[in-house]
């Protein structure tokens, strides 16, 4: 079934800063729209106040036609991974899988997992840094939201896991809608369908990546 | 009603951990209220204890050591809000199971 996530006229500020101004995002089952930007340009806000965990001046996030004020609050439309890991620490793998994938065929395909089967009895605090991201991730492409934002999904992860989560992404991408933020561009270009460059608090359509350089988010003779 | 099983017990994970704070938390204010007014007011200020003070101190160190965890149980729909009232609700419908069973058994005079 094909499912579309609007977020339009979102307006954020810190005080007398406007962190966003003008952001138009619409994202359908089968896209990955990746966004790009420096630190501290909203990215990871932008993410949030789709979530529905952060307040903004304005927002007007539709999924499927429908306003959500919090669409997390539903449950089952969009599912975020923070920067940070999420994890109970007091739980091992098994118990979080238990808990958090309703669905008893996909919770037995994680149990399979080829990198994390021998880890189910451990608690998360035992994960590398990129263990514990495919982790998530794995954890979130498995549940029935239609919609995954990823906060810097390639963050302190190395680059087998790097290639495994880009893998991730594609291999779900039939059946979801992604929104995915990061700094590190190459893998960024190899996950997405649609790049856009967060600059100045507005969200930019890249047509090429040439234009990355043009808007000096890459250093120029990046990519021509 | 798979749904709701589901919820259930992402409602215990939260439930199980804010009460476990709760009970030692508790335990050492009624203790320490014992020394002050005596050993019967013990079970008195635990229950009083469980269902104030030691109830917010263990959302606080729930706040203060897991907080990033809260992450966890948005994914699945729930807010802190609901999250806190809910265990709030589920301990105050144990206490009342506790004291009817408590009446039920029969006491010597």
């Amino acid at each position: 079934m094909l499912h579309e996530l609007e977020a339009d006229s979102i307006q954020k500020n810190f005080g007398a800063r406007e962190l966003i101004t003008d952001c138009y995002i619409k994202c359908k089952t089968g896209e990955v729209i990746g966004i790009l930007g420096r630190n501290g340009s909203g990215k990871s806000t932008l993410l949030k106040i789709i979530f529905g965990t952060e307040p903004a001046a304005h927002q007007h996030i539709r999924i499927d036609g429908q306003k959500y004020e919090h669409s997390y609050k539903q449950g089952n439309l969009v599912s975020y991974l923070p920067q940070h890991d999420f994890l109970p620490r007091y739980l091992s793998l098994r118990q979080i899988v238990d808990v958090f994938v309703d669905n008893e065929e996909k919770r037995e395909l994680i149990y399979r997992d080829e990198r994390l089967h021998i880890h189910l009895d451990k608690k998360t605090t035992a994960l590398s840094g990129g263990e514990l991201k495919y982790f998530e991730i794995l954890l979130l492409v498995n549940q029935e939201s239609p919609f995954i934002l990823l906060d810097e999904p390639f963050s302190g992860v190395e680059p087998l896991y790097r290639d495994k989560v880009v893998k991730l992404i594609s291999s779900h991408q039939s059946t979801k809608g992604f929104i995915i933020t990061d700094h590190d561009y190459r893998n960024m270009i190899k996950a997405s369908t649609t790049l856009m460059l967060l600059k100045d608090g507005i969200c930019r359509k890249i047509n090429d990546v040439i234009e990355l350089e043009q808007l000096q988010y890459v250093p120029l003779g990046t990519f021509s | 009603m798979k749904q709701y099983q589901g919820q259930l017990l992402i409602l215990l994970t939260y439930f199980k951990v804010i009460q476990g704070f709760n009970t030692l938390c508790s335990l050492f204010l009624a203790f320490a209220g014992s020394l002050l007014l005596g050993a019967d007011s013990f079970l008195k200020g635990f229950i009083t204890s469980f269902f104030t003070g030691g109830f917010f101190l263990a959302v606080f160190f729930y706040e203060l050591r897991y907080k990033k965890s809260y992450y966890f149980y948005y994914n699945k729909g729930f807010s802190k809000v609901k999250l806190i009232t809910a265990t709030y609700m589920a301990s105050l419908l144990l206490l009342i199971i506790l004291f009817c069973l408590y009446k039920l058994i029969p006491h010597a005079a």
